[in-house]
């Protein structure tokens, strides 16, 4: 990608979480699991980039550290240039201020004990103290800029849908003109017929506030519909980074084409493709050496007879992510030029 | 096989009565799979359950209707005979693995106990049949699994343990919750697979519970869409998903965004779906729809047949 200046840069993160071995004796029988394992990618102004893949596929972990919630292993996270890591004082606040979230459980994500008012304007009374009238206008701009009137202000969480408690969770997020938002399922815990009033909030929202999204989720459909770019992970790698209408018409990773195929309505797997995909997930304490994908793809195990060549050079050797046409990068052997 | 006729399920709280399930009607052939779509809270889950006799009691209580198996009212059985029917004739597979389990018993005794309760078989015999059901839904090296505990498997493979289960007594119908909701998107789409290929060898018929439309097109030759406790429209897959009667199937169908449909702006349904403790007097859908009539206010509206076997109830189609 060569756009200029993305707001966010992510630079071969890794994040290894200790697993195994007592709390009293560390380091005795310790192994690392390998949750995010070396991720690179840009996000740009304006746009929405999703991070899809499966549970453990280390997406919400690569968020977190994104938000600097958690410290990476290595890599570095760059904020309008700068290493998050490095920031302190001023420079902390900006970025707290301008990267905020939105969780997927409305129900978890509010104070039960506040009011929609409190919760909304709790980050302006942190960060940009108001005079009570102004704060109290603030609230109410934000409250319609998310389709609630006034008179929410004065409820609890519990007095409200799930719809309009995610409502409330983005007034909040919108509360210090973010310009990246990361949304972590931000509708998979909502009713069916909530979904579409959400999304398409979030939409409009971005059109009026300009805001980059970071969206995380493993439903394809509300990705497809929400995302400009689509960055798929599988154990901790990026496998396939590609435009969402060029990754769904066209995948080239055979785990995104099984991810896609199984999300499509008109498309049964066949016997043997389910054999094949039901088969385990490696661990993230052992990943292997080569393809983290090999012992599920149907390319691998078919080469195992075909093409022994290939097949040893998906178990040992790791793909790396290569662009095979401008903006679509994928890391699968079958797209090496080595070849 | 499965007759269902103005079934109510109601239940009985601090609030009132509620009424879950309001007359809730349906057919289920052999070798058929009928899904139940529909929210949260529309009372899907209380007709499945209350179909084996397991709704929550002494909440909730089958306040009328009928549910026929084979043409044998099942509502009129006592406790041990319910318990007959449903280890030998209907099964469930609940939507979470994780839980459906149980932690402490080894995998062969949990898979091998439908066998041997209620199908009288000897330790050998069950233990070769067990190996038999793990092998045909592809759990690796079964003999070596038998000795297993739950933990020591994937969510994917908990979920093919439970569905051995659940088909080992060889039931003719399997009540199926939302069995992938909490798996991952490959896992699933292998988990149907196998589901499929063991309906296709058994004649097996299935009530698939669910809320997503991929997998009902998918998986089901027929569909029925619940709102607020009662089935509102019903057809063939195909021609319901393509050609929907019913302002809240339509609106439901425009309202999800598909795979196969990119980032046209979705048209949302306004407001929430009524509480089962204040359902509206006339259509329970009548708020939130766009089309609605003064008739609406007044009285739940009739079924209407649109075409063979496709019928909805809304008064704009009489």
């Amino acid at each position: 990608m060569s756009r200029p200046d993305p707001i966010i840069g992510v630079r071969d993160l890794k994040k290894h979480f200790p697993v195994g071995g007592g709390t009293l004796l560390p380091g005795r029988g310790r192994k690392l699991l390998h949750a995010v394992d070396g991720v690179t990618f840009n996000l740009h102004a304006r746009e929405t980039l999703s991070l899809v893949g499966e549970s453990g596929s280390g997406k919400t972990t690569t968020a977190r550290m994104i938000l600097r919630l958690i410290t990476p292993t290595s890599g570095r996270v760059v904020f309008e240039g700068e290493d998050v890591a490095n920031l302190r004082g001023a420079g902390l606040k900006h970025f707290r201020a301008s990267v905020q979230a939105v969780f997927q459980d409305p129900w978890s994500s509010l104070n039960p004990r506040k009011r929609a008012e409190s919760i909304i304007a709790e980050p302006m009374v942190i960060n940009q103290p108001l005079p009570k009238e102004e704060l109290r206008a603030r609230v109410e701009e934000l409250l319609a800029a998310v389709g609630l009137g006034p008179a929410v202000m004065r409820h609890y969480p519990h007095e409200f849908s799930g719809g309009m408690r995610q409502r409330i969770a983005v007034a909040r997020a919108l509360a210090l003109n973010p310009s990246v938002i990361i949304l972590d399922e931000p509708v998979s815990a909502l009713d069916v017929s909530i979904r579409a009033q959400i999304m398409n909030l979030l939409r409009d929202l971005q059109e009026t506030f300009h805001i980059s999204y970071l969206l995380i989720a493993h439903d394809l459909a509300t990705v497809r519909y929400l995302s400009d770019r689509v960055a798929v992970m599988y154990l901790g790698r990026l496998v396939e980074v590609a435009p969402s209408e060029e990754l769904f018409e066209n995948p080239l990773h055979p785990y995104t084409q099984a991810l896609i195929a199984g999300s499509r309505s008109t498309t049964m797997v066949d016997e043997e493709a389910a054999r094949l995909l039901a088969s385990d997930i490696p661990s993230p304490v052992k990943p292997p050496s080569g393809c983290a994908f090999y012992a599920r793809c149907p390319v691998s195990v078919a080469a195992k007879s075909d093409d022994p060549t290939f097949y040893e050079r998906t178990v040992t050797e790791r793909p790396g992510l290569i662009e095979v046409r401008p903006g679509h990068l994928v890391a699968c052997h079958q797209f090496d030029p080595k070849d | 096989m499965l007759e269902v006729t103005n079934l109510k399920v109601h239940f009985t709280t601090r609030q009132g009565t509620g009424r879950a399930v309001d007359g809730v009607s349906f057919h289920l052939d052999r070798g058929e799979t009928l899904g139940l779509v529909g929210e949260s809270g529309c009372g899907k889950s209380i007709t499945a359950l209350s179909i084996i006799g397991l709704h929550p009691r002494p909440a909730s209580r089958i306040v009328g209707g009928e549910i026929e198996l084979d043409g044998e009212s099942i509502l009129t059985l006592s406790k041990r005979e319910m318990r007959k029917v449903r280890g030998e004739r209907i099964s469930m597979i609940l939507q979470d693995p994780l839980t459906s389990l149980n932690p402490v018993l080894t995998i062969g005794k949990q898979v091998g106990e439908p066998l041997r309760l209620h199908r009288n078989m000897d330790k050998a015999a069950s233990r070769n049949r067990v190996i038999e059901l793990l092998r045909q839904l592809h759990i690796p090296e079964p003999e070596s699994k038998l000795g297993d505990h739950p933990h020591q498997f994937s969510g994917g493979m908990r979920q093919r343990v439970v569905g051995a289960i659940s088909l080992a007594a060889d039931p003719d119908l399997l009540i199926a919750d939302e069995p992938t909701t909490a798996l991952d998107v490959t896992i699933q789409a292998a988990f149907l697979a196998h589901l499929k290929a063991v309906q296709r060898a058994r004649g097996l018929a299935i009530l698939f519970i669910t809320h997503d439309f991929s997998i009902i097109a998918k998986m089901c030759d027929r569909v029925a869409v619940m709102y607020a406790g009662k089935i509102v429209e019903t057809g063939p897959t195909a021609e319901l998903l393509s050609d929907p009667k019913h302002p809240y199937t339509q609106a439901l169908l425009e309202s999800v965004p598909s795979v196969d449909r990119g980032t046209e702006r979705l048209h949302s349904i306004g407001g929430s779906p009524p509480s089962i403790y204040d359902l509206p007097k006339g259509c329970t859908f009548e708020p939130r729809c766009p089309h609605a009539m003064d008739r609406c206010r007044e009285s739940y509206p009739l079924r209407f047949e649109v075409a063979d076997d496709h019928s909805a109830s809304c008064w704009l189609l009489e």
